[in-house]
Parts: structure tokens; sequence; C-alpha cells
């Protein structure tokens, strides 16, 4: 089991006060493992991937990532997560800017010191970005610049990926490639992937889904 | 500190070098313009030291006239019998053809050897110096002023400011005309017991503790804080644009420092790291700016030593040297001006949560509550403002009214608007108006600090615009108070001015004022003009000055000029203007 949620909830203060956005929501995922969390607005998802990536801290709940429970982790030991034992794929991609795509895409590996320039060649490869390694970002499409964030989270060959989206920028063919790709190399290299998508259409093709609705697993 | 995440964040400048240039700049020229300011008041009060030191020997105690005059040599010669170990001391201004030289005659023999400005131990040169025609020791500098203007044998030594020469006694006594009264009379510091107080012996005397301030350095001391203060506005300018280059390098890089943060860097990483970038180019800045200081001040340095020496008589070299001092203060007022403005947005981002750091509206709840201390410490500052205003006496307490009244008023500027804008988006009914306050108030954040520096640059214009007209009005009314003669003479040369004070001062021989200047064989300007008081005509003194003593249009003479021309009064004459 590479990922546990046990009755995680979790609340935001607002203007208006207490705004409660999980209440008690418990999965797990084991390793290799591809699942979707789907959701309409506002339903809590991208919450549920910040907790499980150490972006945030739940109000109450276990959350056990390969066997740690991060919700005891202070900001040095979450970073220190965060760094090694998950990347994080955002539906803005959060490229470097002042990086060229090469260095974008062995960041994350190096700062987690697991660079291996074989594994980074097989991947830009894989994801059609090799001829673009000199580019910077400004200079790439967002099917390009999503590529490259996938390439920086998976070089680092973290055990766990959390997607925000990640196809929510692209149209529907390159969505389709960027997924299989994602799929692909998460598969080789048993890497689990929980990723949240509106998309019913892409979540299917994912090992498993669950569906949240105000805060809670309806499926 | 990760190396490969501080590179990712030292590439942001590799990528935007305008950004990194406008920060370099920034703090460059205002530590050049400090560091400038710094080094030309260092240089300044060096210089006043030294001379102090060499020419007054004012690390002893000494003894002066309580009413500011002279000293008899009886006086002197009393402490002596009275057993106590003092050197005479003859000063004055003297001059050797067009070259003015402060001499210091003293007397080498009885001068305790911690005053020893200049050595004169050796027999040779202790005969040189006390025999025959005596001997001048000068800078290399007055030396060379000197040449070819005195038969008195010239020796160079170093360390002695310029304009001073170190002579025997005797022979200062005979050139200033003292008829053996002394200036001042040095005391060494050491005394044998039991002697009688010099209070019994010579009441007429002062003591002047030793290492007491040279008076030039109190007189010059308003306008070195006047430079400084110019210095430090100059500095507080530069840091405004270092705060907006760091600032604008700051919110480009947002985005950069939430990714940072999600791929597992830690924020006190982050923060040490932002830390770091900043005093590696507040020092790179700094060095860069303490050159540039140097520069300013070296070119400055002539004409402020003119200046001083107009107004106050002091004597500051033309030329700089280089201090360890200044180059330490000015890399460090640089760090510190740099981290100062820095401050705020490393706190921002010290506070800012990992998921809110690129939302636009975080930013803006989080300046709110900024604004709120701002509005805090602005209220502050303006009541000490007030209280200083009560209490306060002096040039400092001044300074320091205007400096909390300008940084109080500048920093309670924007919450003040932003406190407008609430008001203005709440009582709005149309949407685009509500927009349009809102959306002002956005952009505050941004914008509060460029509101600030015109609101300070405005005040400062009007303050010193005015500071200078009112300056120049005052000046003015002395001198029409204070000058308003009757005749204006214009000398063109020394000569033609010694003749015209001659005239002035009156015939010593009973010769008329006009037989007195012609028998000198000169005459005062050509384009001077008298005009007789009462029938107005105006004739050049050209042709003959004294005619218009032989007018006979029976006018008053002027008094002052009778005064001054020492004729009788109540003679007809005229009334001199040009």
């Amino acid at each position: 089991m590479i990922l546990s949620l046990s009755d995680i909830k979790k609340s935001y203060q607002t203007a208006e006060g207490r705004t409660p956005v999980l209440g008690g929501v418990s999965f797990v995922l084991a390793r290799g493992e591809s699942l979707a969390l789907t959701g309409e607005s506002g339903s809590g998802k991208s919450t549920v991937l910040h907790l499980a990536g150490g972006l945030d801290k739940p109000d109450s709940g276990t959350i056990l990532v390969n066997g740690r429970d991060i919700t005891k982790l202070d900001d040095v030991g979450r970073a220190d997560f965060r760094r090694t034992d998950v990347g994080v794929i955002f539906q803005q991609f959060n490229l470097i800017p002042s990086l060229d795509v090469r260095a974008n895409v062995s960041f994350h590996a190096k700062l987690a010191r697991r660079f291996d320039p074989l594994w980074e060649g097989e991947l830009v490869e894989a994801l059609g970005i090799d001829q673009l390694l000199r580019r910077y970002p400004e200079q790439l499409s967002g099917g390009q610049q999503q590529r490259v964030a996938i390439g920086r989270t998976l070089a680092a060959r973290p055990p766990l990926v959390l997607a925000d989206e990640p196809t929510g920028n692209l149209d529907e063919r390159t969505a389709d490639t960027v997924l299989d790709i994602m799929l692909r190399l998460t598969k080789s290299a048993g890497i689990a992937l929980l990723l949240v998508t509106h998309s019913r259409r892409l979540a299917d093709r994912l090992d498993r889904r669950i569906t949240l609705t105000s805060g809670k697993i309806a499926a | 500190m990760s190396w490969v995440a501080f590179g990712a964040l030292l590439s942001h400048w590799r990528y935007k070098p305008l950004q990194l240039a406008t920060l370099i700049v920034g703090v460059a020229l205002a530590t050049a313009l400090w560091s400038g300011v710094q080094a030309i008041n260092a240089e300044a009060r060096a210089s006043y030291g030294r001379a102090a030191a060499v020419l007054e020997q004012n690390q002893l105690e000494q003894l002066v006239a309580k009413d500011g005059g002279r000293i008899s040599s009886q006086t002197y010669t009393k402490l002596r019998r009275a057993g106590w170990n003092v050197s005479p001391v003859i000063e004055g201004d003297h001059r050797f053809g067009q070259t003015r030289v402060r001499l210091i005659g003293i007397d080498p023999l009885s001068m305790p050897s911690e005053a020893q400005a200049v050595s004169v131990s050796s027999a040779s040169d202790l005969v040189d110096f006390v025999g025959g025609p005596g001997q001048l020791i000068v800078s290399a500098a007055t030396a060379a002023r000197l040449k070819d203007t005195t038969s008195i044998p010239v020796r160079i030594a170093a360390d002695l400011p310029e304009g001073a020469a170190f002579i025997d006694i005797g022979v200062a006594d005979r050139l200033l005309n003292r008829n053996g009264e002394l200036s001042r009379i040095v005391v060494a510091r050491s005394q044998r017991p039991g002697l009688e107080p010099i209070e019994a012996i010579a009441p007429e005397l002062a003591l002047k503790d030793a290492g007491e301030q040279p008076n030039v350095a109190r007189l010059t001391d308003s306008f070195h804080l006047n430079l400084t203060a110019f210095g430090f506005l100059a500095f507080v300018v530069g840091l405004f644009i270092v705060y907006s280059a760091t600032g604008l390098s700051f919110e480009q890089r947002r985005g950069t420092f939430r990714t940072f943060r999600s791929l597992g860097v830690s924020l006190h990483a982050l923060t040490a790291m932002l830390l770091v970038e900043t005093i590696f180019f507040a020092l790179l800045s700094g060095a860069i700016g303490v050159v540039l200081g140097y520069f300013v001040a070296s070119a400055l340095l002539p004409g402020v030593a003119a200046t001083l020496r107009g107004l106050y008589g002091a004597s500051v070299p033309g030329a700089l040297s280089l201090r360890p001092e200044w180059w330490l203060a000015g890399l460090a007022i640089a760090l510190i001006g740099t981290v100062l403005s820095s401050a705020q947005h490393l706190w921002r981002v010290w506070k800012m949560p990992i998921l809110a750091a690129a939302q636009h509206r975080a930013w803006a709840m989080a300046s709110l509550k900024g604004l709120i201390g701002q509005a805090s410490i602005g209220a502050i500052l303006l009541l000490t403002s007030g209280l200083l205003i009560v209490v306060g006496k002096g040039l400092y307490a001044g300074f320091a009214v205007l400096a909390t009244l300008l940084m109080g008023t500048a920093l309670i500027l924007p919450p003040m608007l932003a406190a407008v804008m609430i008001m203005g988006q709440k009582a709005s009914k149309h949407v685009l108006i509500h927009w349009f306050w809102a959306d002002t108030r956005q952009q505050l954040p941004g914008l509060s600090l460029a509101l600030m520096a015109l609101l300070l640059a405005l005040s400062a214009n009007i303050g010193v615009g005015t500071m200078v007209s009112s300056f120049r009005q005052t000046f003015l009314g002395w001198l029409d108070q204070r000058l308003a003669a009757e005749v204006y003479v214009t000398a063109r040369d020394e000569f033609e001015a010694g003749t015209a004070t001659a005239m002035v001062s009156g015939p010593r021989d009973g010769y008329p004022a006009d037989l007195e200047y012609r028998r000198r064989g000169v005459r005062p300007a050509d384009a001077d003009l008298w005009r007789c008081r009462r029938c107005n005509l105006s004739r050049s003194l050209a042709a003959d000055p004294w005619v218009a003593n032989d007018m006979g249009c029976g006018c008053q003479r002027s008094r002052r000029v009778d005064q001054r021309a020492a004729l009788a009064g109540g003679q007809s004459g005229a009334r001199g203007a040009n």
C-alpha cells in the first residue's frame, strides 16, 4: 500500500465562518495502481490531492504514504516528504520559467538526488520533448509544457504521483496522448497514480475510480 | 540549502538581465552617493583632526588668554620661573609674496616631545631651525607654493597640513610683529609636584583641555550634517529603486517559489536562499557603489574643500585618501539597505501559505494586514514628530522631526488610500464603478511604494525649494542691511585693493584724501560713477575722481564718506553710487 487516507476531514476559514470541504474521506491506493478522483467542482478533489501531497494539513484523520503518517510531520519533514516520496503534476504546469526544458525536467530528480540521465533520456524521448530541450517554457505550447511537467515528475521516480487535472488545459486528442504516456510510464516504473479529473472518459481509462460528492466518497 | 534549487533561483536573474541591472544599479547608486558623502566628511574630519594634532598640539593641555587675546611674554616667564614645564607658541598668518601661510612659531627647546610635530632633534637641524634667518618647515605642496617668494630656507616634512609652516618662535615674532606677545602656551604632561597653581600665577589665562575638538570641526558640524542628510536622502531614494526591483523579482517568482515548495524545498531553505541571494547582490552592488562613491567623492571634494575654506577657513586637502573604514561602512550600509528593502518581500514569502502563493487575492489579503501595520507605524511616527516639535531642541531634533514627519506621512498614505477605495467600492452602485474601485484597490500594494516615493520626493522638493528661497531672501536682506554703503569700489588686483583701503581709512599724513590717492599714483575703477545727491548728476571718476568736491553745487556730503575720508564735515560734496 502506497497511500492510505483514513477519515480525513478538512474545512476552510472564510468570511462566512468555517466551511467544511471534506467530511471523512477514506481510501487506499496500491503500488503501481492508477486511481481517478472525480466529482463536481467544489467537491473536494483538489483538497484530497493537496492533503495527500503534503501541501496542506487535514483537520483530522490519518494519511499514510509509504507507511509514514505525513499529518504528523513539521514543515521541514513535509518538504522532505514532497521531495522524495511524491510528485505533483499541476493543471497550470508550474514549470520554472527561467530554466530551459532540460533543466526543468531534471530539477526534481536532482533535488531528490535520484537523477538518472538514462531514465531522463528515455522519458524525454517517450514524451516527445527531446527536440525541445533548449527551449524555455514560454516558448512551448500548453501540451508541450504539460509533457515537460510530467517528465519532471517522473524523472524523480517518486513512488506516488498526484496529478491535478493534468489535461484540463489540453484539447481532447492531446489529452489522450498525454494520458497514454503517463499511464505507460507510471506502469513501467511501478509508480502509483492518483489523478483528479472532470472527465469520465479519461477516468475510465484508469484502474479505479472514486467520485467525491460534497466532500464525501459517493461510490 | 540545495545548490540545485539555489542555482534555479539565481537563473531568474540570467533570464531577466534588465531586472538584475536595475537591482545592482539601484544599490550601487544608493551606496555611491552615501559613501561618497561619507568619504568627503571623513576626509574633512580627519584633516581637521590631523591639523589640530599637528598645528595646535591639541593632544596636550594649553593655556590661552581668557579674553581671547594674546599672552604677554612676562606671564610665560612667570610660569617658567614657578617651575611649570610649558612652551610658548606664536601663530598667525603671513604673506610671502602672493602666498598666505599660517606661521606656527615654536620654541623647539622647551616644546614637549609629544607635541613636536616636526623633528628638530638633531644638532644640525636645531642650528638650521633657530639660527640665522631661521627655517620654514612645510609640506611639499606648501614648499612648491613658497618657491622664490622668501629668502628664509625651506625644509619639507611629511604629514604637515597644507598652508602651514613651523618656524622658530623668534623669527615668527619678527615676521608677525608680535613684540613678544604669545598666542598660546603648551603645557607638558609631566610637571613637578607641588607647583603653585596656574590660576594663582596667571589668573588671566584659561586652561584648554587636551583632545578638545578643534574649533573648525565644531564650526563645520552642521555643514557635514547637511551633507550627510542629503547623502542619506539620496540613499533612501536609491533604496526605493532597490525595493521596486526586489519587489518585482519576488512578484515574478511567486510561481517559482510555489513550485520549489511543492517539489520539496522547505520554507526555511527557500527563505535562507533568498536571504543569501539578497546579501550576495547587496555586497556585489555595494562594492561597485563604494568604487563609484570614491569617484563621486574625488570629483566633489575640491568643491567642498573650497566651500569649507571659504566659509569656515578650514583647510581640507583636495585629494581623497582610501580609508578602510568607509569601504566597510559603504558595504555595511549597502547590506543593511538592501536587506531592509527586501525584508517586507521576504516576510510575505515566509507568511504566505504554499497553496496561496500564486493567488493574487491572497497577496492582496496579506497586503491588507501589512497596511494595518503600516498605518500603525505611520501614526506612531507622526505622534513622535509632534512630540519632538514640543520637546526637541537643536539641529538634530529638527532633522528628527522632519524624518519622522515625512516617513510617517509616507507610511500612512497607502492605508488612507485603501480606506478611501474601500468606501468608494461600498458606495458604488454601477458594476463598472464597483470594478474600478475593486481593481484599483488590488493594484494598491504594487503602487503604494511609488506613491510613497512620489510624496517624499514632492515634500523634499517643496521643502528644499522653500529652504533655499528663504535662505536667499534672508541673506540678501542681511546684505542689504549690512552692506548698504554709499560707495562700492571694485579692485582689479591686490595693489588696487590696498590703495582703496588706504583711501577709505583716511590720509595718515595730513594729506587730503584725493592727494593721498594721487600720491600713490592710482585712480579708482574707471567704471565707477559718483552721483551728486542734490543735482543728481553722474560723473565718471575716470577723468578726475575728486572733481566732485569742487563742483560747487552746494549739496551735502555723505557723513559716512566724510568719516571714511576723514575730511571735515559740512563741506559740499557728492554721494557716490555705482
